[in-house]
């Protein structure tokens, strides 16, 4: 069966994250203006939501004596240009983009202070200050190359499973709030999807941020799910993979309805429906 | 008063792809003294310092009595240890060990008591399980009794206090009788799943009670390779209660 694969330190997976930041990242998430001037910019929240993401995958990493590389994990950003927001050390560099999440836990650009709302024990919350890693800043320029980030994606999965052909298939996940404007991504998501391991091809999600106030379209299994006049709508949701069966049963548990033609696809995203999706779609299945 | 006549031996190996120091379950046998005492625990993996958790618990229960309210009270004197114990460590830790350190420790947990008159209670938290054997028929498997695929949330007992569950369903309980001649077998999950599935075919905790250290380690192996066991830390405790000709040789 495919997407079995264990993911093990010997048989890790890849996750690789693309960010749009064009210009229009600048504005709020549709709907936001009426909660006051202070609504973050779309840049802001996916930041910091890949961030806090980055954070609980090194977590799920971390045993009392390191963390245990389950992930190599990439992000690309693609705005102004097209560019990786992680690096890897020169000590360190497998030449795929994607580094061992090891390397990107001891290597935040910085600890912010947050102040986090914690169960009581008593059955209420408190709040604490925690210190939390940064890794990349929001940035919002220009235009929106996804065709490049695709292509730049492409490069780093097909020499990541070079080096790892038994392993769960790499995931990427691409985060845009508008249309690419190099080009036709459909072509450059499918030479992307064709790339495979052992245990399956490359699954592509994309997730699309909302700028007007419609409903999110979580998960939907037929395009007439979606709105019926909009072509780009339509265009993300060819271009992104069916869930497999492990994100399917995440899914289900998060309390929405699939079928096997489920497609890793938010179109309107909300803040909370990002979070909610980029959880189910990097959980590949039990660490072992 | 002579010691229980009684043999125990524990049988364990660690998920295929780690390391024999990664192996987070835990057992424990107390042989000396009646009531005999055993237990067994499975640290969670995505939690930090499991395997430390696991042998706190399974040393603590088989020092008292295997109830519920015994064990309610217990845990709280071993999540107070256990935060004086890693106090200092959260100073000096990287970002993510104080994460780690902060959610704290989980692991299943159950322990078995037998008395010299011939009964026997047992307390469980998750999916740990116990089968109890005559003639090598199975008397009862617990707390389940038929194979069902592994609930990946089972309950849990926390090292913090903060991080309790709320469930008095989660603390499961039950009593029985045992005669000399009988075995129990007490396993972690993925080896309960997996006799209780070989029991479908007779070939189950009956056939268990036989292993050696080499036995298991074998069936253990050849089941991984045949998807019939799931690639988890694995281990068996196998309790036998000798017949009185057995006493008297």
């Amino acid at each position: 069966m495919p997407y079995s694969a264990e993911i093990s330190r010997r048989q890790p997976t890849a996750v690789l994250f693309l960010l749009d930041q064009s210009a229009s990242m600048q504005e709020p998430f549709g709907g936001a203006e009426q909660t006051g001037d202070a609504a973050p910019s779309r840049a802001r929240v996916l930041a910091d939501t890949v961030n806090d993401l980055l954070q609980n995958l090194v977590l799920r990493c971390a045993k009392e004596e390191g963390v245990r590389d389950y992930f190599h994990v990439g992000v690309i950003g693609y705005g102004e240009r097209v560019q990786r927001l992680i690096q890897p050390t020169d000590e360190y560099d497998p030449g795929t983009g994607l580094v061992p999440i090891s390397h990107l836990a001891d290597r935040p650009q910085r600890m912010e202070q947050r102040v986090k709302e914690v169960d009581d024990g008593e059955g209420g919350t408190t709040e604490t200050r925690v210190k939390v890693p940064i890794w990349f800043n929001p940035q919002a320029k220009n235009g929106t190359p996804m065709c490049q980030a695709l292509d730049l994606a492409a490069q780093s999965v097909r020499d990541w499973i070079d080096q790892h052909p038994h392993s769960f298939p790499p995931i990427v996940i691409n985060v845009t709030d508008g249309e690419a404007t190099d080009g036709d991504p459909l072509r450059y998501a499918q030479e992307l999807r064709s790339f495979a391991t052992d245990d399956g091809e490359v699954l592509l999600f994309n997730v699309h941020l909302s700028e007007s106030e419609e409903a999110p379209v979580e998960l939907p299994s037929s395009s007439a799910e979606l709105p019926s006049d909009d072509e780009y709508a339509d265009v993300l949701f060819q271009m992104s993979s069916r869930l497999p069966f492990s994100m399917r049963s995440a899914a289900e548990q998060e309390g929405y309805s699939v079928t096997l033609d489920t497609r890793g696809f938010v179109f309107n995203a909300d803040p909370v429906s990002l979070v909610t999706f980029l959880e189910i779609g990097t959980r590949p299945s039990n660490l072992r | 008063m002579p010691s229980p006549p009684v043999d125990s031996r524990i049988l364990s190996v660690p998920k295929a792809g780690a390391d024999a120091s990664e192996y987070e379950d835990a057992a424990a046998v107390r042989p000396d003294d009646w009531p005999v005492r055993v237990a067994v625990a499975d640290g969670a993996t995505e939690s930090i310092f499991a395997r430390a958790w696991a042998e706190t618990l399974v040393e603590g229960i088989t020092a008292m009595a295997a109830t519920p309210e015994a064990l309610t009270t217990a845990l709280s004197d071993w999540q107070a240890r256990w935060a004086a114990a890693l106090a200092d460590r959260t100073e000096v830790a990287p970002w993510y060990a104080k994460v780690k350190l902060r959610e704290g420790a989980f692991a299943t947990l159950l322990g078995l008591e037998l008395n010299a008159d011939g009964r026997w209670r047992a307390v469980a938290v998750g999916d740990c399980g116990l089968f109890h054997l005559r003639d090598d028929t199975l008397q009862r498997a617990w707390p389940s009794a038929a194979p069902k695929e592994g609930t990946n949330r089972p309950a849990l007992l926390p090292s913090r206090r903060d991080q309790m569950s709320r469930s008095p369903d989660d603390y499961r309980a039950v009593t029985g009788h045992w005669q000399p001649g009988d075995a129990f077998l007490l396993a972690t999950d993925a080896v309960v799943a997996w006799l209780l599935r070989a029991e479908e075919q007779r070939e189950g905790p009956a056939a268990a009670r036989t292993w050696d250290a080499d036995a298991f380690r074998e069936a253990v192996a050849a089941a991984r390779a045949d998807d019939r066991l799931r690639n988890d830390d694995c281990t068996l405790l196998v309790l036998e209660l000798h017949a009185p000709t057995d006493a008297e040789t």
